[in-house]
């Protein structure tokens, strides 16, 4: 439950209060104190134990990769770090395909492989693995200096407000602001309280009661037109209130600390094409995936809709281990792939006036909610829907 | 001024009514955060 249990709200109206009443030189413990006390609550040790060893490696293999050796080092680490991911996130998805493949060519399997079960995901292992690896990155490729503080390490790798789900810190805006803790003003505490409660009524009053008018809505018995339309569309509304409150309880509750983090969301629906739309969802994430997977890739200079595909495919893999999230990244990536082809043939098509930003914002908009239908349904029910699309006829 | 003292009782005011929307429609078995299962 996270932000949404009673537990933590109790701890937050300790914890904050406690950090503001606490000397300077003591902040800094408290909040990693703090951040312990979370993820012990949240995770258990079996969930803390991957981070503790993660981070660990990963602080002691940033300094020794940040002069001119170490290069095969870098490599190897940001390996462990991906392969720690896949350990937990992809191993069902990778032994269940691979199984059911050689099942169905009659290879017979040992029993302990079909009945293999993946063990649960460490809490937040898709966030911190990525911070993980964008600060290796930063101090290899980049030059920058690494954390020389493992107490200001400590707190980057498990800061309690974005250890579940971001958004994705970056090590140079972050880790200089511990170095110097101090209250908010009174009028930051309050702009982070209004932002909290912003969040938890994005979440509590809109994302679920959402949700409740999709489980009215979903399941008939043949879907038609109308009925996709209106999923397709609240199922859009359910993911960014549900996320964009997220975030907003986050960004929130570290402002309370007087820290700033990453912004995740800037009115994406709003967006008038879809590079636009990357650009102001999921920011964290999006400036991510193009900074350490897409630039790395070649980037606009070379075979771009392959970079463009690709990228946006492990974005789609992210998610989740599963077809439909794959899926849906290509469709993004194919999407951003054409755009990018029809804006270098016809720019005029992309211009300011009103008439080519609202059609830009209806095929933008029609195209990103299409999108949540494969994000959130199996395949087999995103071809049924997908038919239902061509039905305007109800049946009941 | 006292434009300014309004304007903060009605912020006031309307976070105050924002909180009371959620303590009213919060649920124990409310669903978790979509991106924490991620």
């Amino acid at each position: 439950m996270l932000f949404l249990a009673i537990w933590f709200w109790v701890f937050a109206a300790v914890a904050v209060p406690v950090y503001w009443l606490c000397p300077q030189r003591f902040k800094l413990y408290w909040l990693l104190a703090a951040s312990a006390v979370f993820h012990y609550h949240f995770a258990g040790p079996a969930g803390m134990a991957p981070i503790i060893v993660l981070a660990t490696v990963t602080f002691f293999v940033a300094q020794a990769v940040s002069g001119e050796s170490g290069r095969w080092l870098f490599h190897a680490m940001w390996m462990v770090l991906v392969a720690a991911l896949a350990f937990y996130k992809y191993q069902g998805f990778v032994l269940g395909n691979g199984v059911a493949a050689l099942s169905a060519v009659h290879v017979s399997l040992p029993p302990w492989l079909t009945s293999w079960r993946q063990p649960a995901a460490p809490l937040g292992i898709s966030f911190f693995t990525f911070e993980f690896v964008h600060y290796l990155y930063e101090v290899r490729v980049k030059k920058r200096a690494p954390i020389r503080n493992p107490f200001h390490f400590a707190v980057f790798s498990i800061f309690f407000p974005c250890l579940a789900a971001g958004p994705i810190k970056r090590f140079p805006e972050f880790v200089p602001q511990l170095a110097a803790l101090r209250n908010p003003s009174s009028a930051g505490a309050w702009a982070g309280a209004r932002r909290v409660i912003r969040g938890l009524f994005k979440k509590v009053c809109i994302a679920d009661l959402t949700v409740e008018a999709i489980k009215v809505l979903d399941g008939p018995s043949q879907y038609n037109a109308p009925i996709v339309i209106a999923l397709a569309v609240l199922q859009g509304f359910r993911i960014y209130y549900d996320f964009s409150g997220y975030s907003d309880i986050a960004i929130g509750l570290a402002q309370l600390l007087n820290l700033r983090v990453p912004e995740n969301f800037d009115r994406p629906y709003f967006s008038t094409d879809l590079r636009e739309f990357w650009r102001r969802w999921h920011m964290s994430l999006s400036t991510w995936i193009r900074d350490y997977i897409y630039i790395p890739l070649g980037g606009n200079r070379a075979h771009r809709a392959f970079n463009l595909v690709t990228a946006m495919i492990l974005c789609g893999l992210w998610h989740g281990a599963a077809w439909n999230f794959a899926l849906w990244g290509l469709y993004h990536g194919a999407g951003l792939a054409a755009e990018a082809g029809v804006r270098r043939l016809w720019p005029s098509l992309f211009g300011d006036g009103w008439a080519p930003r609202l059609f830009g914002w209806l095929i933008c908009y029609s195209y990103v909610t299409y999108g949540w239908l494969l994000f959130f349904y199996p395949l087999g029910t995103v071809f049924h829907m997908s038919e239902g699309l061509l039905r305007w006829s109800y049946v009941g | 001024m006292v434009l300014r003292r309004l304007r903060t009782v009605a912020v006031v005011a309307w976070y105050a009514l924002l909180l009371l929307a959620v303590v009213a429609m919060w649920k124990s078995n409310a669903p978790q955060f979509i991106y924490v299962a991620f």
